[in-house]
């Protein structure tokens, strides 16, 4: 009996002490991004577009911590026809945080992931007063350079889904 | 302030003591308070009504005591950067009377102004502004007035340093023409001197505050009433406007020689930038493009620099309004190229990975003649920079592993995902620099940061998470 005894205080001293050991990883939560948490969605007579948007702890190797993101995916139906959809893949919507937090926490900045062209670009989301959300998208900025009357920027600066909508919360 | 202070408390008899003699110094030569005419444009003090119970005082250590009060808002706000309705608005005045008693027992007694500007902050310092207390991140001007509102001096600031002694506000009106704006106001068109920040003057604007902390806010609704202009004294510089009539030239020389030689290959990139800096041509070329960042389009220059040291601008290009982009020809001439970034929330303060992108497509075309003294300059609504090419064989192997057609989407992904990092913990343009530096890394390419006015460059780099200046040996 004193042997079980014994072994128990060696057990539980030891999970004390690996337990001490352990560098506790910072969470830093931002509460107001959920506020954007949810699936939006704007629809007519021809298109059908929505965005699926969910607050996720991500590890910042940065500063070692974790934090929140904003990732997202996005469908579209034109003509009755899907033309791309990322529900359910690899997140066409990523890194959202706020564009530029010290002037409002009402807009995010999200890399974008067209399907139809390899480069991303800019989503930009901000919730407006009357609870819909603006969505607009934005080719990512720069110098072009035209040498010998030719441009050298062979990117794709066009969209291939809707590129300023607003969406009303739907779920 | 310079050395200690040691808070004091105003006894009632003390408070009474200053009303007195405030009262007296504000009539002493009986200005009118409330006039918006004539002659009184550039006096900017009009409500003269003090806090007398809100008040900062303290012993220095000349033994001297220094007492501030603040006085009640003004009507009107004065910027240096004409808002437009909507605008989220990154200016604060403030006006104090300052009591001032020596130690000898003479006292000096003044209105002291100060119009702050955070556009690049953003954040605003101006309630820890005091007499001879200016926060390390203030930017804006600070104004002496006499208690009858006539002007005594004045000092501009960059990041808590002085960078220019102002001269009398509105004396530039002699130098300047007035017209009539879209709103039927007159206003005063100046032309510049060699310095000098124009003031725009609204009045009766209306905010809406987005933040708790009140420090940003969104204006409409003022009345525009007139711009004025304080000049730098600037005597050292008496050899005329800089840059005259810079956009809209093409091909034209921006500026007479400054008497120094453009830069040689044998100077490191610092020296070469100090040239720059020297030249007042060039930086009259900067002023003029960093004026244009209020706006929505891009503009783009590339620029030669002559033997007599004079400075030829070929410009601009000009971007698709409300499109982030310039497209630029670099003439095989060209030492350099310079290009802007207007604001928005959204947008770069720094370069942008296609902005490297497109450094590289100039090399690789062979559009740039001389790589060792080739600068890429970027002015933008947050600050100004210059990229230097330092090995053009490293920049090469560093672009077909990152800019080339297949790796560029990672880099520029890999960009913007650090600088989201980056602003868990610091402010926008600074999330963006700490960003630019983790991308260019082994580059080949060094970063350096302008002030305010162009007239220096600091090579900047990250440590420990930082951004921190550093030196070119």
């Amino acid at each position: 009996m004193k042997r079980i005894f014994i072994a128990l205080y060696l057990v539980i001293g030891i999970l004390a002490k690996s337990k001490a050991n352990q560098v506790d990883t910072a969470y830093i939560s931002t509460a107001s991004l959920h506020r954007f948490d949810g699936t939006w969605e704007y629809t007519d007579d021809k298109i059908t577009f929505k965005i699926v948007l969910k607050t996720e702890k991500v590890y910042n190797t940065i500063y070692n911590n974790y934090v929140d993101f904003v990732i997202g995916h996005h469908l579209y139906i034109k003509d009755g026809k899907e033309m791309q959809n990322s529900i359910g893949k690899k997140a066409s919507l990523e890194n959202g945080y706020f564009a530029n937090k010290q002037i409002s926490k009402n807009v995010l900045r999200f890399t974008f992931h067209d399907q139809g062209k390899s480069n991303s670009g800019h989503a930009i989301v901000e919730l407006l007063p009357n609870g819909t959300l603006s969505w607009e998208l934005k080719d990512l900025e720069g110098m072009r350079i035209v040498s010998k009357g030719k441009n050298l920027d062979k990117l794709d600066h066009n969209f291939y889904v809707p590129t300023k909508l607003i969406l009303t919360k739907v779920k | 302030m310079s050395g200690t202070q040691q808070n004091i408390a105003l006894s009632d008899a003390d408070i009474s003591e200053l009303k007195g003699i405030y009262n007296s110094g504000i009539n002493a030569s009986g200005q009118a308070t409330t006039s918006t005419n004539g002659s009184q444009v550039s006096n900017f003090i009009r409500n003269l009504n003090v806090k007398w119970g809100n008040y900062q005082a303290y012993t220095r250590d000349d033994n001297s005591q220094v007492a501030e009060f603040e006085l009640e808002k003004e009507n009107f706000m004065l910027s240096t950067r004409q808002q437009k309705a909507g605008d989220t608005v990154f200016f604060r005045n403030k006006t104090e009377a300052v009591f001032i008693k020596l130690s000898n027992g003479k006292r000096l007694s003044v209105f002291m102004k100060v119009i702050e500007d955070f556009n690049q902050t953003k954040k605003s310092v101006i309630a820890n502004l005091h007499y001879k207390q200016i926060p390390s991140t203030f930017t804006g001007s600070i104004i002496f007035y006499t208690l009858d509102r006539h002007f005594i001096n004045g000092w501009r600031y960059n990041a808590g340093q002085i960078v220019a002694k102002l001269g009398t506000p509105g004396a530039a009106s002699a130098n300047s023409t007035q017209q009539v704006n879209s709103t039927n106001k007159q206003v005063n068109v100046a032309k510049p001197t060699c310095g000098g920040v124009t003031v725009y003057w609204e009045e009766d604007c209306e905010y809406d505050v987005v933040l708790d902390d009140g420090t940003v806010y969104i204006y409409y609704n003022c009345d525009p009433v007139i711009d004025d202009v304080i000049p730098d004294i600037c005597d050292d510089l008496a050899q005329g406007p800089p840059g005259g009539g810079v956009l809209g030239d093409t091909g034209g020389s921006t500026g007479g020689p400054t008497g120094t030689p453009p830069p040689d290959t044998s100077k490191n990139p610092c020296q070469q930038a100090a040239f720059l800096a020297a030249n007042t041509a060039f930086k009259g070329l900067l002023s003029a493009m960093q004026a244009t960042t209020d706006g929505n389009q891009e503009f783009g220059y590339t620029y030669t620099l002559n033997t007599d040291g004079s400075v030829s601008a070929n410009g601009p290009s000009v971007g698709t309004i409300g499109s982030a982009s310039v497209d630029i020809n670099i003439p095989p001439t060209s030492d350099g190229v310079i290009h802007t970034h207007f604001y928005g929330p959204t947008n770069y303060p720094t370069f942008s990975p296609a902005d490297i992108k497109a450094l590289f497509d100039a090399l690789h075309s062979g559009d740039i003649k001389n790589t060792k003294t080739f600068s890429d300059v970027l002015v933008t609504f947050g600050g100004t920079y210059m990229i230097k090419i330092i090995d053009p064989v490293q920049f090469a192997a560093f672009a077909a592993n990152n800019l080339s057609d297949d790796h560029y989407t990672a880099f520029s992904d890999n960009y913007d995902l650090s600088q989201q990092l980056y602003a868990q913990a610091n402010d926008n343009t600074t999330s963006y620099e700490l960003a630019l530096l983790s991308m260019l890394n082994n580059s080949g390419l060094t970063l350096m940061r302008g002030d305010y006015q162009f007239g220096s460059w600091t090579p900047i780099v990250k440590q420990n998470n930082q951004v921190v200046n550093n030196n070119c040996n």
